[in-house]
């Protein structure tokens, strides 16, 4: 099976997410896997990609004085499905170092440790080339009770 | 598919108002969530019914979180009960269960209330 890729844009307001969460749980039912409702796979892709995209949104809009669009590229594999969010938004300040008792005792950071709880694999990079913002986030297909029960 | 917005039914009582949420709480319904239910947190109980949120998001934890800190300014305290297996599961994997007080269903709740 190659790799199947789709890409959005959006401008940075709220009224999209509805559809960045509609298109999320698209893709991972065309990767084999169930809906929202019944896959936590899916429940947790879903949430990963809006706690990115709203993220963009808070602090993209609030730190840059120029407009601007969000780009979601997905990518199904074979074994995994991939989100790499960008944008051309000023660069966002490195995380501190992430230390998760004081995210769960203060509730700061809180979308990003949702992100890296819930993902199997999470990157951050900034392209200086293309003064873009880029962020990754892996979810392994294997073990997807959808796959296994389909017939070979 | 995910709903697309917030129901959010109160039912008042003496000892606690029970908050039943209805659909998906997210970025997009965060600051109505939060304005509806902040009176709330200041005067009495709460016990928020999950059995009917599909969806929520850091933002809509964020909520919670702000409504739990008022309510125990002010020596009252918020309960969620019925999650779906979804949300205890996000709740369960970013460790969450023990930053709040979580109830099987509403009786239960109201017992834990009662037990102090």
């Amino acid at each position: 099976m190659g790799k199947k890729i789709f890409t959005i844009d959006i401008p940075p307001h709220n009224i999209f997410m509805p559809g960045v969460q509609k298109i999320s749980e698209a893709v991972m039912l065309e990767a084999g896997a169930g809906d929202i409702n019944r896959d936590e796979k899916t429940y947790s892709f879903v949430l990963a990609v809006d706690e990115i995209v709203a993220n963009i949104m808070k602090h993209g809009v609030r730190t840059t004085r120029r407009p601007f669009l969000i780009s979601v590229k997905y990518i199904i594999g074979p074994k995994t499905v991939q989100a790499v969010v960008s944008d051309s938004a000023n660069p966002y300040n490195p995380p501190g170092e992430y230390d998760e008792k004081t995210v769960l005792k203060n509730y700061c950071g809180m979308g990003l440790h949702f992100v890296r709880s819930l993902m199997d694999g999470y990157r951050y990079q900034y392209d200086r080339r293309h003064k873009r913002n880029i962020v990754t986030l892996t979810v392994n297909l294997e073990g997807l009770a959808s796959r296994a029960a389909s017939p070979a | 598919m995910l709903p697309t917005t917030l129901d959010i039914e109160v039912k008042k009582g003496r000892e606690d108002n029970v908050i039943r949420l209805v659909g998906k709480l997210d970025t997009t319904v965060f600051a109505h969530f939060t304005e509806v239910c902040t009176p709330y947190a200041d005067k009495n109980n709460i016990i928020f019914d999950l059995s009917r949120l599909s969806y929520i998001s850091s933002s809509g934890i964020g909520g919670f979180f702000k409504l739990m800190k008022i309510a125990e300014q002010n020596g009252y305290k918020i309960i969620l009960c019925s999650l779906q297996p979804s949300i205890h599961e996000v709740i369960r994997l970013t460790k969450l269960q023990n930053v709040f007080v979580i109830a099987p269903d509403e009786n239960e709740a109201r017992k834990m209330l009662k037990a102090g």
